[in-house]
Protein backbone atom coordinates (compact mmCIF):
# COMPACT_ATOMS: atom_id res chain seq x y z
CA UNK A 1 0.00 0.00 0.00
CA UNK A 2 1.73 3.16 -1.01
CA UNK A 3 1.17 6.54 1.29
CA UNK A 4 -0.35 9.47 -0.97
CA UNK A 5 -1.42 12.72 0.22
CA UNK A 6 -3.93 14.99 -2.08
CA UNK A 7 -4.33 18.06 -1.44
CA UNK A 8 -7.57 19.88 -2.80
CA UNK A 9 -9.26 23.51 -3.49
CA UNK A 10 -12.87 23.89 -3.37
CA UNK A 11 -14.66 26.76 -4.48
CA UNK A 12 -14.38 29.59 -1.55
CA UNK A 13 -18.20 30.63 -0.41
CA UNK A 14 -19.64 27.25 0.09
CA UNK A 15 -21.41 25.97 2.92
CA UNK A 16 -20.35 23.80 5.32
CA UNK A 17 -22.56 20.78 4.35
CA UNK A 18 -21.38 21.36 0.77
CA UNK A 19 -17.97 21.00 2.36
CA UNK A 20 -18.76 17.38 4.48
CA UNK A 21 -20.63 16.23 1.24
CA UNK A 22 -17.30 16.23 -0.74
CA UNK A 23 -15.61 15.15 2.29
CA UNK A 24 -18.03 11.95 2.98
CA UNK A 25 -17.48 11.53 -1.31
CA UNK A 26 -13.48 11.83 -0.76
CA UNK A 27 -13.87 8.79 2.00
CA UNK A 28 -16.33 6.68 0.57
CA UNK A 29 -13.57 6.26 -1.99
CA UNK A 30 -10.94 5.56 -0.22
CA UNK A 31 -13.66 2.67 2.06
CA UNK A 32 -14.71 1.42 -0.95
CA UNK A 33 -11.32 0.91 -2.60
CA UNK A 34 -10.16 -0.72 1.15
CA UNK A 35 -7.74 2.18 1.68
CA UNK A 36 -6.89 3.79 4.46
CA UNK A 37 -7.69 7.09 5.69
CA UNK A 38 -5.31 8.62 7.73
CA UNK A 39 -6.95 12.36 8.35
CA UNK A 40 -8.49 15.41 6.50
CA UNK A 41 -7.71 18.73 7.25
CA UNK A 42 -8.93 21.83 6.83
CA UNK A 43 -6.69 24.74 5.79
CA UNK A 44 -9.62 27.19 5.86
CA UNK A 45 -10.15 30.19 3.17
CA UNK A 46 -6.74 31.21 2.10
CA UNK A 47 -6.18 34.06 -0.60
CA UNK A 48 -4.66 32.08 -4.10
CA UNK A 49 -1.56 33.54 -5.88
CA UNK A 50 -3.71 33.64 -9.24
CA UNK A 51 -6.99 33.72 -9.79
CA UNK A 52 -8.37 29.96 -10.62
CA UNK A 53 -11.43 30.15 -12.49
CA UNK A 54 -12.18 33.95 -11.12
CA UNK A 55 -11.63 33.09 -7.39
CA UNK A 56 -9.19 34.94 -5.38
CA UNK A 57 -9.47 32.34 -2.59
CA UNK A 58 -10.19 28.88 -2.17
CA UNK A 59 -10.17 26.39 0.79
CA UNK A 60 -7.97 24.16 1.15
CA UNK A 61 -8.13 20.84 2.25
CA UNK A 62 -5.27 18.29 2.70
CA UNK A 63 -6.32 14.78 2.63
CA UNK A 64 -3.76 11.81 3.42
CA UNK A 65 -4.07 7.91 2.97
CA UNK A 66 -2.94 4.96 2.31
CA UNK A 67 -3.92 3.05 -0.97
CA UNK A 68 -3.53 1.34 -4.27
CA UNK A 69 -3.12 2.54 -7.89
CA UNK A 70 -7.16 2.38 -8.54
CA UNK A 71 -7.51 3.89 -5.68
CA UNK A 72 -5.65 7.11 -6.56
CA UNK A 73 -6.87 7.04 -10.00
CA UNK A 74 -10.84 6.61 -8.87
CA UNK A 75 -10.65 9.84 -6.55
CA UNK A 76 -8.54 11.76 -9.36
CA UNK A 77 -11.42 11.12 -11.53
CA UNK A 78 -14.06 12.04 -8.66
CA UNK A 79 -12.54 15.07 -7.84
CA UNK A 80 -12.76 16.10 -11.43
CA UNK A 81 -15.75 15.47 -12.16
CA UNK A 82 -16.87 17.81 -9.03
CA UNK A 83 -17.44 21.81 -10.11
CA UNK A 84 -16.80 22.78 -6.89
CA UNK A 85 -13.41 21.34 -7.04
CA UNK A 86 -11.34 23.88 -8.37
CA UNK A 87 -7.59 22.16 -8.57
CA UNK A 88 -6.46 19.23 -6.94
CA UNK A 89 -2.95 17.52 -6.79
CA UNK A 90 -1.81 14.02 -5.28
CA UNK A 91 1.62 13.26 -3.96
CA UNK A 92 3.22 9.96 -3.64
CA UNK A 93 4.95 10.37 -0.19
CA UNK A 94 5.53 6.47 0.05
CA UNK A 95 9.40 6.86 0.44
CA UNK A 96 9.60 10.61 2.37
CA UNK A 97 10.05 9.37 6.26
CA UNK A 98 7.02 10.44 8.49
CA UNK A 99 6.76 14.05 9.42
CA UNK A 100 5.07 15.38 12.41
CA UNK A 101 1.99 15.51 12.29
CA UNK A 102 1.78 19.23 13.66
CA UNK A 103 2.43 20.67 10.29
CA UNK A 104 -0.22 23.68 9.73
CA UNK A 105 -0.39 26.46 7.93
CA UNK A 106 -2.25 28.33 9.92
CA UNK A 107 -0.20 31.25 11.35
CA UNK A 108 0.28 32.88 7.99
CA UNK A 109 -3.33 33.17 7.04
CA UNK A 110 -4.63 37.30 7.11
CA UNK A 111 -8.07 36.54 6.09
CA UNK A 112 -8.58 33.61 7.35
CA UNK A 113 -12.71 33.06 8.56
CA UNK A 114 -12.76 30.98 11.52
CA UNK A 115 -9.94 28.74 10.98
CA UNK A 116 -10.41 26.71 14.03
CA UNK A 117 -14.04 26.20 14.05
CA UNK A 118 -13.82 25.08 10.56
CA UNK A 119 -10.72 22.42 11.41
CA UNK A 120 -12.68 21.46 14.97
CA UNK A 121 -15.38 20.04 12.54
CA UNK A 122 -13.48 18.50 10.07
CA UNK A 123 -11.23 16.70 12.09
CA UNK A 124 -13.04 15.34 14.37
CA UNK A 125 -15.24 13.41 11.28
CA UNK A 126 -11.76 12.13 10.22
CA UNK A 127 -8.95 11.45 12.72
CA UNK A 128 -7.48 8.30 12.70
CA UNK A 129 -4.18 7.29 14.13
CA UNK A 130 -3.09 4.24 11.99
CA UNK A 131 0.60 5.00 12.01
CA UNK B 1 18.49 38.74 -1.96
CA UNK B 2 20.33 37.79 -5.28
CA UNK B 3 20.07 39.52 -8.00
CA UNK B 4 23.53 42.45 -6.64
CA UNK B 5 25.01 39.75 -7.71
CA UNK B 6 24.41 40.46 -11.09
CA UNK B 7 26.05 43.74 -11.36
CA UNK B 8 29.07 42.83 -9.90
CA UNK B 9 29.72 39.72 -12.18
CA UNK B 10 30.88 40.06 -15.58
CA UNK B 11 30.58 36.86 -17.34
CA UNK B 12 34.18 35.68 -19.02
CA UNK B 13 33.58 36.09 -22.31
CA UNK B 14 35.67 34.36 -24.96
CA UNK B 15 37.69 36.96 -26.85
CA UNK B 16 39.77 36.07 -29.40
CA UNK B 17 43.07 33.74 -28.40
CA UNK B 18 43.21 33.41 -24.93
CA UNK B 19 41.63 31.07 -22.54
CA UNK B 20 38.87 31.75 -20.04
CA UNK B 21 39.40 33.84 -17.14
CA UNK B 22 38.93 32.45 -13.73
CA UNK B 23 35.97 34.16 -12.16
CA UNK B 24 36.54 37.11 -10.03
CA UNK B 25 34.83 35.91 -7.27
CA UNK B 26 34.77 31.91 -5.56
CA UNK B 27 31.39 30.82 -4.54
CA UNK B 28 31.62 30.02 -0.99
CA UNK B 29 28.49 29.24 0.30
CA UNK B 30 27.07 26.33 1.61
CA UNK B 31 24.05 25.00 0.78
CA UNK B 32 21.69 25.82 3.74
CA UNK B 33 20.17 22.34 3.31
CA UNK B 34 22.95 20.08 3.41
CA UNK B 35 24.50 22.34 6.54
CA UNK B 36 21.41 21.88 8.80
CA UNK B 37 20.14 18.49 8.46
CA UNK B 38 16.71 19.11 10.11
CA UNK B 39 15.75 22.23 6.97
CA UNK B 40 13.39 19.76 5.36
CA UNK B 41 12.18 21.10 1.87
CA UNK B 42 8.14 21.19 1.46
CA UNK B 43 5.99 21.97 -1.16
CA UNK B 44 3.24 23.22 1.59
CA UNK B 45 5.22 25.39 3.27
CA UNK B 46 5.45 28.31 0.61
CA UNK B 47 7.15 30.50 3.03
CA UNK B 48 10.98 28.96 2.89
CA UNK B 49 10.03 27.95 -1.13
CA UNK B 50 9.73 32.06 -0.95
CA UNK B 51 13.71 32.55 -0.53
CA UNK B 52 14.24 30.21 -3.37
CA UNK B 53 11.87 32.70 -6.14
CA UNK B 54 12.35 35.95 -6.88
CA UNK B 55 10.11 39.05 -7.32
CA UNK B 56 8.97 37.82 -10.39
CA UNK B 57 8.13 34.26 -9.08
CA UNK B 58 10.85 33.14 -10.97
CA UNK B 59 13.45 30.03 -9.54
CA UNK B 60 16.40 31.30 -8.50
CA UNK B 61 19.37 29.60 -10.34
CA UNK B 62 21.86 27.53 -8.29
CA UNK B 63 24.70 29.75 -9.09
CA UNK B 64 23.12 32.05 -6.56
CA UNK B 65 21.15 30.65 -4.11
CA UNK B 66 24.27 28.33 -3.26
CA UNK B 67 22.16 25.37 -3.06
CA UNK B 68 23.89 21.72 -3.96
CA UNK B 69 22.58 20.12 -7.06
CA UNK B 70 20.55 17.69 -5.09
CA UNK B 71 18.85 20.29 -3.30
CA UNK B 72 18.17 22.52 -5.88
CA UNK B 73 15.89 19.71 -8.12
CA UNK B 74 14.35 18.86 -4.76
CA UNK B 75 13.57 22.66 -4.31
CA UNK B 76 11.96 22.67 -7.87
CA UNK B 77 10.13 20.33 -8.00
CA UNK B 78 8.54 21.87 -4.67
CA UNK B 79 8.13 25.27 -6.37
CA UNK B 80 6.64 23.84 -9.05
CA UNK B 81 4.26 21.72 -6.90
CA UNK B 82 3.27 24.61 -5.15
CA UNK B 83 3.09 26.87 -7.91
CA UNK B 84 -0.24 24.14 -8.95
CA UNK B 85 -1.60 25.09 -6.06
CA UNK B 86 -1.49 28.67 -6.18
CA UNK B 87 0.49 28.60 -3.15
CA UNK B 88 3.52 30.45 -5.20
CA UNK B 89 2.82 32.61 -7.76
CA UNK B 90 3.77 31.55 -11.46
CA UNK B 91 4.19 34.58 -13.64
CA UNK B 92 5.26 38.69 -12.68
CA UNK B 93 1.87 40.02 -12.10
CA UNK B 94 0.42 37.09 -9.72
CA UNK B 95 0.86 38.30 -5.62
CA UNK B 96 2.56 36.05 -3.11
CA UNK B 97 0.01 34.76 -0.64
Amino acid sequence: MRKYETIYILQPDLSEDEIKVVADKVQDVIASYKGDFNRLEDWGVRKLAYPIRKCARGRYLYLRYDGGRELIAELERRLRLDEKVLRYQSVNITDLPEKPVAEKKAPDLPEAADTDEAVEAVDVIGETDNE
Amino acid sequence: MAEERQNSYQRPSNGPGGPRKKRPFQRRKVCRFCAEKNLTIDYKEPRTLRYFISERGKIVPRRISGNCSMHQREITEAIKRARNLALLPVASNHVLP
